[in-house]
């Protein structure tokens, strides 16, 4: 299995190379045979690099402690599914994953493009090929997972218990296949560059790939963010650490590509944007993976480290250098000749917008870089806190809902007063009627909160409205009912309806992430079993301490009442503190939650013969909602990305009132006379 | 280990295979692709024209800009419609004589006829769309937008008369 997994491994990464030196060839003669030829090699290194996946899957499940990667992330104890899981808990694998995963959506794009955009092709395939035989060789020569130990152990190392959960099977993956699909966006953006043509069609075809790139990038961010809030213990869902910007970085600038090329397919305007936007988001997600992988920082993510930051950081910076030389040689075709002609109109909010993602990213990228920078300098490692970002960018964030709740009343070109007014008045009504209650009922206190609450409220309005009109417009011009107005409003133009799904679910997530993070109340004491703590008029009573063991693990068990403001009860809860065998210690969160807020306690420190402990309880308002905004996001971003249908016979008639002389039969083709 | 070996060895004949398949068996292309373009290009100009009316009729565009972007898009999908309808009709004749084999006719154009007849309207009817799609100024080619009358950059007046011959 070693021998075949290295085999396959080899064969990748001749495959790949073979793509991007016939592509080149075949790009330049413009022979089909030969660019076809290099697109089996693409193929090809797909067909290996499953094959080598198979086999690291294989010698998982046999606890082949021979394979050193097999002896690090298992043990004979681990279930088999994080045996399997245990494929991407280290480096080696996620580099195979990472190339594996390339390599099919490589053959996607090939397969999807056998017979059409063939001009650019030639093209995607060298790029894609360029960026695939650079990870299988990271994966090969750098760190291959099929490494074998000269002494085999009797057992593994097991897998670290934090990654023990669900969330091993979705976080790393969705979050791989994000990155990875930005790689598609890129190579037609490189393919067109090159050949010149630089109009919309390259977005258009790789809108679908972009769009599930970008959901899954989305989910596997937004499970990681829960993930760590229900695992860590640490009371929270995002600590800016470095790791976490890794994968943001590449998010913001992919969300603003996302919006940017609608304005050049409607306007044919922000040529330059689109393409430096593709190359950002690619460059970022390679620059994440080196971030992540090099050990440079310090991170929750430690388990992450190792070397192959030198070949990441070249590989970033020979990106960045051919991308900006590419744009520049360029320039002249790509800028266009309209010009916004008015301030107010949808084509400069979506420049304010593309201005905001990219201040964000500054912001991100300079608090991740800057401990880096300072260390390189003046040999001191410092770190930027949290309320460096939180400053920056909670401000940026708000200016940005407040877009988002203004720029679909916009029309495209010139907005007329009287148009916006009208659109205006309901959202800014229910904007200030939740200002003005909730002032009421807080005699005044918490009013940064409640602006922001006021604003989501608007915003929302805005989003409702929208769609409420999408559905009136359906019904009135096409005659249908409202479950089917519903679904062809998402079926027909899904972009334009699944947007404001994922902006009302950022606007929840945004929303109650103001209210958690400015009311949220922690009490830290050393109990006693019999003794309580309160927090914010809870009562949380240390009722008893019990013990569980199992043949992998040891726990201290803490189990707490839980009493209301009136000595009313509420329930119990179970915090544990347990030991893997050969293992770190790690805590298991209680928590008790309720649509105003969760319960959640953190037991450490357990002394068992004096039966005390250390108690960590957060009172955390508003969790259920930020998560539920998180769904509503994804929610909005699979309506957006999804396949539907809509050329099928029957669908579209009522729709194109097509000209007559398409229903009339065709004069014979002249070659057949 | 002979599993390996022959799991290896058949890794090796599907990788070869793949590489070479394009030049043992050379495949001919060109009508498949044009047809899978066209379809492609007129879904496109579809969609554009659904994104169209719901700009319209939602408010966000004036109706006489809405009126002429539309005729527009409608102009684009009736060439593209056309230029689908010619690339289907010149295939049917070309694959129907393997089931025909009973009368040979004379008359009957040989493929190689069929492809090159073929190969000159679909260069024609894409440069059309193209034409449609990313004008550009013939005076001094700035990409111009179709509602246009006149180059933005030098000021050449624009015709529109060989969009109305498709």
């Amino acid at each position: 299995m070693v021998l075949l997994g290295n085999f396959a491994l080899l064969l990748a990464l001749i495959a790949a190379g073979y793509a991007v030196v016939v592509g080149l060839v075949g790009a330049r003669s413009g022979r089909e045979e030969t660019i076809r030829s290099a697109e089996g090699g693409m193929k090809a290194a797909a067909l290996a690099l499953s094959v080598a996946a198979l086999a690291l899957v294989v010698l998982l499940l046999r606890k082949d402690f021979r394979v050193e990667y097999v002896a690090q992330y298992t043990s004979r104890d681990l279930s088999t599914f994080y045996t399997v899981g245990a494929f991407w808990a280290g480096q080696a694998g996620s580099l195979l994953l990472w190339a594996w995963s390339l390599s099919l959506v490589g053959a996607g794009v090939l397969f999807t493009n056998r017979a059409r955009n063939r001009d650019l092709m030639p093209w995607v395939t060298v790029t894609i090929g360029v960026v695939l035989a650079f990870f299988t060789a990271l994966v090969t020569l750098y760190s291959n997972p099929f490494r074998t130990l000269p002494v085999p152990p009797a057992d593994g190392q097991g897998l670290n218990p934090l990654l023990q959960n669900y969330g091993q099977w979705v976080h790393p993956i969705a979050l791989y296949l994000g990155f990875v699909g930005f790689t598609v966006p890129f190579a037609f953006a490189v393919a067109a560059l090159v050949t010149g043509r630089l109009g919309d069609r390259w977005i258009r075809s790789v809108r679908r790939w972009t769009l599930w790139a970008w959901v899954l990038l989305t989910a596997g961010i937004l499970f990681g963010a829960r993930w760590a809030y229900v695992e860590l213990g640490w009371g929270g869902y995002w600590a800016w650490d470095p790791v976490e910007n890794a994968s943001l970085l590449p998010w913001l600038i992919g969300t603003a590509y996302l919006h940017s090329v609608v304005v050049q397919e409607k306007r044919g305007m922000l040529r330059v944007w689109n393409v430096a936007l593709a190359i950002g988001a690619f460059t970022l997600s390679i620059f994440g993976t080196f971030l992540t992988r090099s050990g440079i920082i310090s991170s929750v993510h430690a388990f992450a480290e190792s070397s192959i930051g030198v070949p990441l950081i070249a590989f970033t910076v020979a990106t960045i250098v051919l991308g900006t030389g590419l744009i520049v040689w360029r320039l002249p075709e790509l800028r266009s000749p309209n010009r916004i002609v008015a301030v107010v109109s949808r084509e400069s909010s979506f420049v304010l917008t593309n201005l905001l993602f990219v201040a964000m990213t500054l912001v991100v990228l300079w608090g991740t870089i800057y401990p880096i920078i300072t260390e390189a300098i003046r040999g001191v490692e410092l770190s930027v806190g949290q309320p460096f970002f939180n400053t920056l960018m909670a401000p940026l964030a708000v200016v940005t809902v407040a877009l988002v709740g203004v720029c679909p009343l916009l029309a495209w070109r010139r907005v007329s007063g009287r148009h916006l007014r009208r659109n205006l008045t309901v959202p800014v009504a229910v904007g200030a009627g939740v200002f003005v209650v909730l002032t009421v009922l807080n005699r005044g206190r918490h009013l940064l909160i409640i602006g922001v609450l006021a604003l989501g409220a608007l915003v929302l309005a805005t989003l409702t409205s929208e769609i409420a009109r999408g559905l009136q417009v359906r019904r009135h011009h096409h005659g249908e009912s409202w479950p089917r107005a519903l679904v062809n409003l998402f079926a027909f133009t899904p972009r334009r309806y699944g947007g404001p799904v994922i902006h009302a679910g950022v606007v929840i997530m945004l929303a109650a992430i103001a209210v958690n993070v400015g009311l949220k109340v922690e009490r830290q004491a050393q109990l006693a079993v019999g003794e309580s703590l309160s927090v914010a008029g809870t009562r949380v009573t240390f009722s008893d301490l019990t013990f569980e063991q199992t043949p992998s693990k040891f726990a201290l068990i803490g189990h707490f009442q839980v009493t209301g403001r009136d000595g009313e009860p509420l329930g119990t809860i179970r915090a544990e503190q347990a030991e893997y065998t050969g293992q770190q210690r790690v805590t298991e969160v209680g928590m008790r939650s309720t649509l105003a807020a969760d319960l959640y306690v953190v037991m450490s420190d357990v002394d068992p013969s004096k039966r005390v402990a250390t108690v960590l309880v957060f009172r955390e308002p508003a969790v259920f909602w930020i998560w539920t905004g998180m769904v509503v996001i994804v929610l909005g971003g699979v309506l957006a990305a999804w396949p539907w249908r809509t050329d099928r016979p029957g669908r579209t008639g009522p729709e194109l009132e097509l000209p007559s002389s398409f229903e009339e039969p065709f004069e014979e083709p002249e070659v057949a006379r | 280990m002979i599993g390996i070996a022959a799991a290896s060895f058949l890794l090796l004949l599907a990788v070869v295979y793949l590489i070479a398949r394009p030049y043992l068996a050379p495949v001919r292309y060109a009508q498949e692709v044009s047809l899978e373009q066209l379809r492609a290009d007129r879904e496109r100009l579809r969609s554009q024209l659904r994104e169209l009316d719901a700009d319209f009729e939602t408010g966000k565009l004036a109706r006489e800009e809405y009126e002429r972007l539309r005729a527009r898009r409608l102009q684009q999908i009736e060439a593209a419609t056309h230029a689908i309808r010619e690339v289907e009709g010149l295939r049917e004749p070309a694959e129907a004589p393997a089931g025909a084999a009973g009368e040979p006719t004379a008359t009957a154009p040989t493929d190689e006829e069929l492809d090159r007849e073929l190969e000159r309207r679909i260069a024609e009817r894409k440069r059309l769309l193209a034409e449609l799609e990313e004008a550009a100024c013939p005076t001094c080619g700035t990409p111009i937008e179709p509602e246009d009358r006149f180059c933005r950059r030098c000021g050449a007046a624009l015709a529109t008369a060989e969009v109305n011959e498709g």
